[in-house]
């Protein structure tokens, strides 16, 4: 738990420094996305109800860029559909759809919220939780510490992806203008 | 054991980078709105701690509402994002 606490704030502090520091929008952007995972996944770490809300406000974010491109999509000329533009989009939805999996495999996971939404006790719940990921997982990591471990693989796998991916796109865009120079 | 000292370590860095970031990217609006989302993260953290800490409930309800206010702050920095690319874009189009 602490070593979660420790990395969790050193790269959310990290990802900030860098969020202020990227000379592209788009890149600090996403920087500041990842920044949001860290501090969403310290309250996860302590069983913190906030969760719901950082889960709400990833919704309606996606939702926004759901709109948007379905807007373009329809025939509204709001955002040129070019291939760029598409890429960036699918990998912030990326972003959003990790962490909502994240939510998911948090409100199966946790009896204690599973109590909160369904209004069964939490007792009962803990029995009917013998799902075969649970049986397989709780005896070897313990229940709390292979919840841990996927979360830390999808924030990381995320946060590298769609940074590294937004990186060689804008290194594509410079290369362009610089040709079309 | 993790105690409050440390969610304060967390809380208080994200501001004063997000303070630090406002005050260096003044001439881009959308690194200062950046910035002022990164410091409203530092808020909210120090908000929920001191709530669990005293057993409270008020400082959830202002996490919710700074929350409100991060979620438009977020969607209309994303929104400046593609009216500036679009704006490139169509300045791209005209040069040729």
């Amino acid at each position: 738990m602490i070593f979660g606490f420790y990395t969790l704030t050193i790269l959310a502090l990290f990802f900030s420094f860098l969020a202020i520091g990227s000379r592209s929008n788009f890149i600090s952007f996403a920087w500041l996305l990842a920044v949001n995972f860290c501090v969403a996944n310290v309250f996860l770490l302590f069983n913190n109800y906030l969760i719901f809300i950082f889960v709400v406000m990833f919704l309606v974010f996606l939702l926004s860029i759901i709109f948007i491109f379905f807007f373009s999509i329809v025939g509204v000329e709001f955002l040129p559909m070019n291939k760029i533009n598409l890429k960036r989009a699918f990998l912030l939805i990326f972003v959003g759809l990790a962490f909502i999996v994240e939510y998911i495999l948090f409100l199966l996971y946790n009896p204690k919220l599973r109590s909160v939404v369904t209004n069964k006790t939490v007792s009962k719940l803990v029995d009917d939780n013998k799902s075969f990921l649970l049986e397989l997982s709780g005896d070897i990591f313990g229940y709390h510490s292979y919840l841990i471990i996927l979360i830390f693989i999808f924030s990381i796998i995320a946060m590298i992806g769609v940074n590294y991916t937004l990186h060689i796109i804008e290194k594509q865009d410079k290369s362009i203008k610089g040709k079309e120079e | 054991m993790i105690g409050l000292i440390h969610f304060m370590v967390l809380s208080l860095g994200l501001f004063v980078i997000g303070v630090v970031g406002i005050l260096i990217n003044r001439g881009s609006l959308l690194s200062v709105l950046i910035s002022i989302n990164i410091a409203t993260l530092g808020i909210i953290v120090s908000f929920c701690v001191f709530s669990s800490v005293h057993n409270n409930n008020i400082g959830y309800i202002a996490t919710l509402l700074v929350l409100v206010t991060f979620i438009i702050n977020l969607s209309v920095s994303f929104l400046f994002i593609l009216f500036n690319s679009m704006q490139a874009e169509n300045k791209l189009k005209e040069g040729d």
